[in-house]
């Protein structure tokens, strides 16, 4: 399976398990989410385990006791389905059953056994309370009570103390663990979202620069859509448009110059989808539109792009096709979704795209990026497809961890080492001497793991190491096993092998994880099935399996779901950084819309003007000669926009002359504007063929001019910044200042 | 006990980081800078003389990444250095890193992390300021080891110069069809860090965001 499809349906599961909790934005609040799915599962468990125990005992109390414990782990149940405020009921239900049931075989009446079982009555109240609700006074009052029960039992005499403090100890331990790998995915979220923003250098910007590339972005879009959308229709040769629908075009497009248009962005997706918005926005251009599919659940941000997006795709087909006919299928969940614009026209190149010399890379791809999509062109000669995708696929990412989860995942094992020391000190083993020698000598080479990882994190080798260590020890504790007496199992083995686990799993590409869980968990079930027989392994042993493979899930849980966790909250969160720079950029847009359009009716009002008023013929060759060099002029303006407006009338000035010119820079700095202004009027008449191409490098404009080069005539004017002069092209830069060059 | 400050070394081409940086040591009682300069060699000049424990290196100097070779200077002369830089693009951080720095510091970071990573950069020989710069850390090895013969050919056709002429700008001159050889290894590079590029415009933007050109 590809890497894109494993995050899909890991990106869809997550969606699913997360869109039913009300706050997912934050990694503490997604993450959550698990643990409450895993203690619902738990809690399911306990509710079947003490159904069966309540009819056992004579004692009204003790069965009001049970019911009422029984009733808290419901709650627990419900709420961690669906939230809705029933801690304190939790907590409440929990302390009078365990009232009842210590009251119950406290009645002289009561002549059954005494009975304590805090794991199974108290354990999932109070992980609920100390991993969904840790603040208040919830967990120390549900504490208290199971402690005030116990001491009172205990107090009758009949009450082995030693075996049910240790039951109370586990739980602590078992609770820690879970709260401290919490920690650690947490750490794991934010360092995949830190990855994930750090590909968006956009957002790295100063953030006024950003505001202002912004509303410059929106101006670009918009007049590609508009003014040069319609000189280049009046200007291209094979297209059939009537004079009537040029006036008509020219007209609107005068007024769109006149006014700034609305602030885009706040989207209004209508309930009947996507499509209905689509053929809208599409409904002006003479096209034939095919539609397939719906997406209903469309974020109006994203709609609001999307449609934008297709109605420029529509233009372009409108524009590259000789059949103006497309097929528009759309797809799409609240989660994400695609819309395929695809035409059978004879294509473009796409290679144009990337540096903006088609207005698609503005109007399609800017647009898409801005609310965290992705926009795609494929052109063959038997026709362009523009797919576009929100939200983009996730970058590519190094499953390593960063250091701030190393550091984490190094103490996380903590709490089980400290619970497998009172395993072996608690429980009789036939041999404590060597069982205390193992543990120490596994504990030694945990904490050397555990230094390594905090400090550059383990290699593959030292992982797959681990791995063959904790089996080994695996194995050896079956030797140790007596097949007879179920006394001989060292309960510490497997909680330090999951210890072993959770140092060597994550951070490993998931196939290398899934290898390591699969040698550990076929190596153990071997190993028994070797040692002591199937029945061993599948019946009587069988609790040492699930050991291994309760914590092989548990760790490759946390640290493969914290991608879908962080691909969630990654698009969660584009989609309202979108949100906010739509506000920001606002009044930044005004002004920079007001001098733009100012600037444009002052180029083309008069040519326009003149179509819309009859006074020149819109399919004359004349005009669309000028209507071919308005729209190069005003590309150039708006690349080079703002600033002085000499280069754009310059470049303008070549082209009429015949110069084929190519303007491959954004926004040029000062110096690169100073030295072209320096340049392009004392560049020569163009020879046949010849073609000039613009382009930065640091502070330098270069000027490549090519298929051939100047001819030692042209460039005498130019000699002074001449850096190449081959035959096939001549090449100037622009620093080396003429004054300077004459002065030594 | 009172303990001796940690002796720092900066350079950096904006002459109000250089201070900031200094005030900012000067303020607290664990670092202290006793090299700042504006100026890669009368940096180096003024390390040679007195070895400062750590320098403090800015990747791009006057519009160039030349911070690098400054750093791989010191490494020479075993003194340990941080990167501290506004320029996230791939390149130069990947090259601070080739030439041996111990740590990265993004001039975007809250003011503390430069003292944090330059106190754990001494104690435990490796620093980085924060979940930001991890990232770019990680990303920075996104980029592809492009040959000179490969840059070159990608620079030229970016700008303009035909293929059939771009083999003659190297000395000895090279064939229209090598020339060919280069771009297409150039675009496999590419590939094998998974950033797909199709044609010489997309590799050329691919390039220059990485910080090739400034090299």
């Amino acid at each position: 399976m590809s890497s894109g499809q494993q995050s899909g349906w890991v990106t869809h599961l997550w969606a699913a398990l997360l869109s039913l909790s009300k706050d997912s934005r934050h990694p503490e609040r997604a993450f959550l989410r698990l643990f409450e799915l895993g203690l619902a599962l738990v809690a399911l468990l306990g509710v079947q385990k003490m159904g069966s125990d309540i009819g056992d005992h004579g004692s009204a109390f003790l069965s009001t006791g049970l019911v009422l414990l029984l009733l808290a782990h419901l709650l627990v149940l419900i709420e961690c389905l669906r939230p809705c405020r029933l801690p304190w009921a939790i907590t409440l239900c929990a302390m009078a059953g365990m009232v009842g049931v210590v009251t119950g075989q406290l009645d002289p009446g009561y002549a059954g056994p005494v009975l304590w079982r805090i794991d199974a009555w108290l354990g999932v109240p109070l992980a609920f309370l100390a991993i969904i609700h840790p603040r208040g006074l919830k967990l120390p009052v549900l504490s208290i009570t199971g402690v005030a029960g116990l001491l009172v039992l205990a107090g009758t005499g009949q009450l082995y103390w030693g075996e049910h403090i240790l039951a109370t100890f586990f739980i602590a331990v078992q609770l820690s663990l879970i709260l401290m790998a919490r920690w650690f995915a947490v750490a794991l979220v934010d360092e995949h979202l830190a990855s994930l923003s750090v590909r968006r250098m956009d957002a790295e910007r100063d953030r006024s620069t950003q505001d202002h590339t912004q509303a410059l972005a929106s101006v670009r879009r918009s007049m590609h859509d508009s003014l040069l959308h319609c000189l280049q229709r009046i200007s291209a040769l094979w297209h059939s448009s009537t004079p009537g629908q040029i006036r008509t075009m020219c007209a609107e497009t005068r007024e769109q110059l006149s006014t700034v248009p609305a602030t885009p962005g706040t989207g209004t997706t209508s309930a009947a989808g996507l499509r209905d918005a689509l053929q809208q926005a599409t409904a002006a251009e003479p096209c034939d539109l095919t539609w397939e599919g719906n997406w209903t659940a469309a974020p109006p941000l994203v709609a609001s792009a999307l449609e934008g997006a297709v109605a420029e795709a529509v233009r372009n087909v409108v524009k590259h096709a000789d059949r103006s006919s497309a097929t528009i299928t759309i797809r799409g969940s609240a989660q994400e979704g695609q819309v395929v614009v695809a035409d059978r026209g004879p294509g473009f190149d796409t290679a144009a795209l990337a540096t903006g010399r088609s207005g698609l890379s503005e109007s399609v791809l800017g647009r898409m990026a801005e609310v965290g999509g992705l926009a795609t062109v494929e052109s063959s000669p038997a026709g362009t497809t523009v797919t576009l995708a929100w939200p983009a696929p996730l970058p590519h990412s190094s499953p390593g961890l960063g250091r701030r989860a190393r550091h984490r995942q190094s103490l996380t094992p903590l709490p089980l080492v400290v619970g497998s020391a009172f395993n072996v000190g608690a429980y009789p083993v036939p041999d404590p001497v060597s069982a205390w020698v193992a543990w120490t000598l596994l504990v030694g080479i945990l904490a050397l793991a555990a230094w390594t990882v905090r400090r550059r994190g383990l290699t593959d080798t030292e992982a797959w190491l681990l791995c063959v260590i904790a089996l080994a020890a695996l194995i050896a504790n079956t030797f140790w096993i007596s097949p007879n007496a179920s006394t001989g199992w060292h309960l510490w083995v497997p909680s330090l092998t999951g210890c072993f686990m959770f140092l060597a799993l994550p951070g490993r590409d998931t196939a290398t994880a899934v290898r390591m869980t699969a040698l550990m968990l076929g190596g153990s079930l071997t190993g028994i099935i070797l040692l002591l027989g199937p029945h061993a392994a599948l019946v009587t042993h069988f609790g040492a399996v699930m050991a291994v493979l309760t914590h092989a899930l548990f760790t490759l849980v946390l640290a493969f779901g914290t991608a879908g966790v962080s691909h969630h909250l990654h698009v969660t969160r584009q989609l309202e950084a979108a949100v906010r720079d739509r506000a920001r950029t606002a009044v930044e847009r005004e002004g920079l819309w007001q001098d733009w359009l100012q600037h444009a009716r002052a180029l083309t009002d008069d040519f326009l003007a003149a179509i819309v008023e009859g006074r020149v013929d819109p399919t004359a060759p004349q005009t669309r000669v000028e209507a071919a060099a308005l729209e190069a002029r005003m590309r150039d303006e708006l690349r080079l926009w703002p600033g002085p407006h000499l280069i754009a009338a310059e470049l303008d000035r070549l082209r009429r002359q015949g110069w084929s010119v190519l303007l491959d820079l954004d926004s040029p700095s000062p110096s690169v504007r100073e030295g072209l202004v320096a340049v392009l009027p004392r560049v020569p008449a163009p020879g046949p063929g010849q073609r000039m191409t613009i382009t930065s490098r640091g502070n330098d404009a270069v000027v490549t001019f090519s298929d051939p080069g100047l001819t030692p005539a042209q460039r005498a004017d130019l000699r002074h910044w001449v850096t190449v002069a081959d035959p096939d092209f001549t090449q100037l830069r622009t620093s080396r200042t003429p004054a300077l060059e004459e002065a030594t | 006990m009172t303990v001796s400050p940690i002796r720092v070394a900066v350079l950096d081409d904006h002459e109000y980081i250089v201070r900031s940086v200094t005030a900012l040591a000067r303020a607290s009682s664990e670092l202290e800078v006793v090299h700042a300069h504006t100026h890669a060699e009368s940096f180096h000049t003024a390390v040679a003389a007195d070895r400062p424990d750590i320098a403090v290196i800015d990747l791009m100097m006057d519009g160039k990444v030349t911070g690098h070779h400054t750093i791989a200077r010191l490494t020479e002369l075993g003194v340990p250095s941080i990167a501290f830089t506004a320029d996230h693009r791939r390149l130069p951080i990947r090259l601070a890193m080739q030439a041996g720095a111990r740590g990265l510091v993004l001039k975007s970071d809250p003011l503390d992390q430069l003292r944090h990573a330059v106190v754990e950069a001494i104690e435990t020989g490796w620093a980085q300021s924060s979940t930001l710069a991890a990232a770019v850390l990680d990303d920075s090895e996104r980029v592809p080891s492009l040959t000179p013969q490969e840059l070159m050919c990608l620079r030229l056709a970016s700008e303009g110069v035909p293929v059939k002429a771009v083999g003659r700008q190297f000395s000895p001159p090279i064939s229209p069809s090598t020339v060919k050889t280069y771009m297409a290894r150039a675009y496999e590079k590419y590939a094998a860090v998974g950033r797909r590029v199709s044609n010489t415009t997309q590799a050329a933007v691919e390039t220059a965001g990485d910080g090739w050109f400034d090299v």
